[in-house]
């Protein structure tokens, strides 16, 4: 037990509802599609599955593909180039420059390449901004969306990272207020009073909360910082210790690994190299960074998935000129430091994905129970207040948002196979898809007598029909499947009837209804997941 | 090698945790009513299986086994919240087939 006075818990629980009420709803957002962002390559893989024999994306055979690409590339975007693979495993580069935009921050301009990994040869060509070049290349339209919904809500850079930190920092408090407040933490851990249903909604809000803590406090930590890092950090360091000049900065945070030499010189084999890497670390290259291509300084910083051990990558640094291993890289500056490890530990822990599918899992299912403690605290609150009109819109608005985005989530997926079977740019039918979607929720819930469990029924609907639609617009069929390395298709598919079998279920299933506060309640608390 | 040693650390540790859970006297007290035939354990028992279901993690620690730390810690947390979901609904499904052949026989 915590021990506080009774004012004090008082504080605690208005600070623990008004920290949260303001933006739980952009929590419980950034929470699911978190949740989805996870699997972010896992769905670029389904969405976008490339059948044929090919070797992997950073196998051998990738170095000529770069060299060749490079040629026709403007030398004014050799400054930087990045390699890694996307959507369905197809090799992406991107040859670029730094330039500072007229509100102080960097981005990135250059032609990004998407090469078939078969023969080398260049399929696709994109020149301008990242962040557009990104949008613009097709096969990883659907895993980006998402990723971008739950990085910046897709409100335009530094607001939506601001705000998403803001979320991020919101939740550390919830979590902190929540422990406080909840003065019999360790003795309710197991009790769900089900015979009380006044009493089991809170139960299952806490003990889901309770148990879920150390990874809310992790999770929120994290998120902030991720969040907060560019928009706000990055200037904030670079005003107080270069006088606002970002350069230098970078060059301390990437630890330019050799000396200035502008004079031409031929790319070494990056293949060897990579080679090289694997037989150092023992597992598989993630992404290769290449600075100064096609000069004397070129450096090759080849970026290995962590070992058994470890949750941070392992980064080798090679001379782009003659080949040579140069050293291995901290995650920041170049000798190693605390606080270079504390930064890769932020990103490791946070994406989980440093054991492949088996954390992913792990991390999906954690976000679930912090979007599903989300979503009861919210429905606690605004029933508890059900006397107040205010109070009782916001129970709805709480249902459309609880229910209804999944509804959206799926209607994106479902708009992004319709755009390109139509073979238009998805992006602006995912976000048709989206506010449409939305705008139907909101009837749902303002015209329909239960607008949960027709919501819920839609989710099904919509997952149910994923895997056909993604079949029927040109992806490969199950038989088409088994044969090939992309058994992870299947394994989402069935993943999404499995998840429509549920909210089907969840649909039908009677709600533990808690005894209506006065006056009457007309908001449910949501029946406990499984 | 990384997710076996988490597999088996989470195991062991949601196994110790699900007992502490299934003698936890208020949970028996509110599920299973007073007449619960099972004694609830002790503080000091519950301290003993809690330091020992820390155990496994704490060991993953010291070895420098980092990410299967942190997937014990998941994997605990969230098979134990899933445990403690099923063991309520199924104590109460008990608790009311015994009420409706008590109300039969009666």
């Amino acid at each position: 037990m915590i021990p506080l006075s009774p004012k004090r818990t008082q504080t605690m629980m208005a600070i623990h509802g008004w920290a949260g009420i303001p933006l739980a709803l952009l929590l419980y957002v950034v929470l699911v599609t978190g949740m989805m962002a996870v699997f972010s390559k896992e769905i670029g893989d389904w969405s976008s599955a490339s059948l044929g024999d090919a070797p992997a994306a950073l196998d051998p055979g990738m170095s000529r593909s770069l060299v060749a690409a490079a040629a026709t590339v403007d030398p004014r975007f050799h400054e930087a180039v990045a390699v890694y693979p996307v959507a369905g495993d197809r090799l992406w580069a991107f040859f670029h420059r730094h330039d500072v935009a007229p509100d102080g921050f960097v981005f990135a301009h250059g032609v990004g390449f998407e090469f078939d990994r078969r023969d080398g040869r260049i399929v696709e060509r994109f020149e301008g901004v990242e962040d557009d070049i990104n949008r613009a290349h097709e096969p990883r339209g659907l895993a980006k969306f998402l990723v971008d919904l739950h990085v910046s809500l897709h409100i335009p850079f530094p607001w939506g990272m601001l705000l998403t930190g803001a979320i991020g920092l919101a939740l550390l408090v919830i979590t902190i207020s929540g422990l406080l407040v909840h003065r019999y933490l360790i003795r309710d851990l197991f009790t769900l009073r089900r015979r009380v249903p006044k009493l089991l909604s809170r139960d299952l809000h806490a003990v889901a909360g309770s148990w879920n803590l150390p990874f809310a406090v992790l999770l929120a930590f994290t998120g902030s910082y991720l969040s907060l890092f560019v928009p706000l950090g990055q200037p904030v360091i670079a005003q107080f210790g270069y006088g606002g000049e970002q350069t230098p900065m970078f060059e301390l945070f990437e630890g330019a690994a050799l000396a200035e030499d502008p004079t031409p010189a031929p790319m070494s084999d990056i293949d060897a190299m990579l080679i090289d890497a694997r037989s150092r670390s023992g597992t598989s290259p993630d992404r290769v960074d290449i600075l100064h291509w096609g000069r004397q300084d070129a450096a090759v910083l080849v970026s290995m998935s962590p070992d058994d051990r470890d949750l941070r990558p392992t980064r080798y640094v090679y001379s782009g000129a003659n080949g040579a291993f140069v050293a291995q890289r901290p995650g920041l500056g170049k000798a190693p430091s605390a606080g270079g490890a504390a930064n890769e530990f932020v990103g490791g822990l946070h994406f989980g994905r440093f054991a492949g599918v088996a954390s992913k899992a792990l991390w999906f299912s954690l976000a679930f129970c912090l979007a599903y403690v989300t979503l009861s605290g919210l429905l606690l609150w605004t029933q508890r207040r059900q006397a107040t009109v205010l109070w009782r819109r916001f129970g709805h608005v709480t249902i459309w948002v609880g229910y209804g985005l999944p509804v959206a989530l799926a209607s994106i997926a479902l708009a992004y196979f319709l755009a390109r079977a139509a073979g238009v740019a998805s992006y602006g039918w995912m976000l048709a898809a989206y506010f449409c979607a939305a705008v139907i929720a909101a009837l749902t819930c303002w015209l329909a007598s239960d607008p949960r469990q027709r919501l819920l029924a839609a989710t099904a609907s919509l997952l149910a029909a994923l895997p056909l639609v993604r079949w029927l617009s040109g992806g490969p069929s199950w038989p088409q499947l088994v044969g090939s390395d992309l058994g992870m298709v299947i394994a989402v598919d069935l993943a999404l009837l499995v998840g429509a079998a549920w909210a089907l279920r969840a649909s039908r299933r009677p709600l533990e209804m808690p005894e209506p506060a006065e006056p009457a309640s007309t908001v449910d608390a949501p029946a406990a997941p499984g | 090698m990384q997710v076996t040693l988490a597999l088996l650390a989470a195991a062991v540790s949601t196994l110790l945790l699900a007992w502490i859970g299934l003698r936890d006297a208020k949970r028996l007290r509110v599920q299973e009513g007073d007449s619960a035939s099972r004694q609830p354990f002790t503080s000091h028992r519950r301290r003993l299986l809690a330091l020992a279901a820390a155990t496994p993690g704490v060991l993953l620690l010291a070895g420098g086994w980092w990410s299967s730390t942190v997937m014990w810690l998941g994997g605990t947390v969230t098979l134990v919240w899933l445990w403690v979901l099923w063991i309520g609904r199924a104590r109460e499904s008990r608790a009311m087939r015994r009420g409706q052949r008590i109300g039969a026989s009666g």
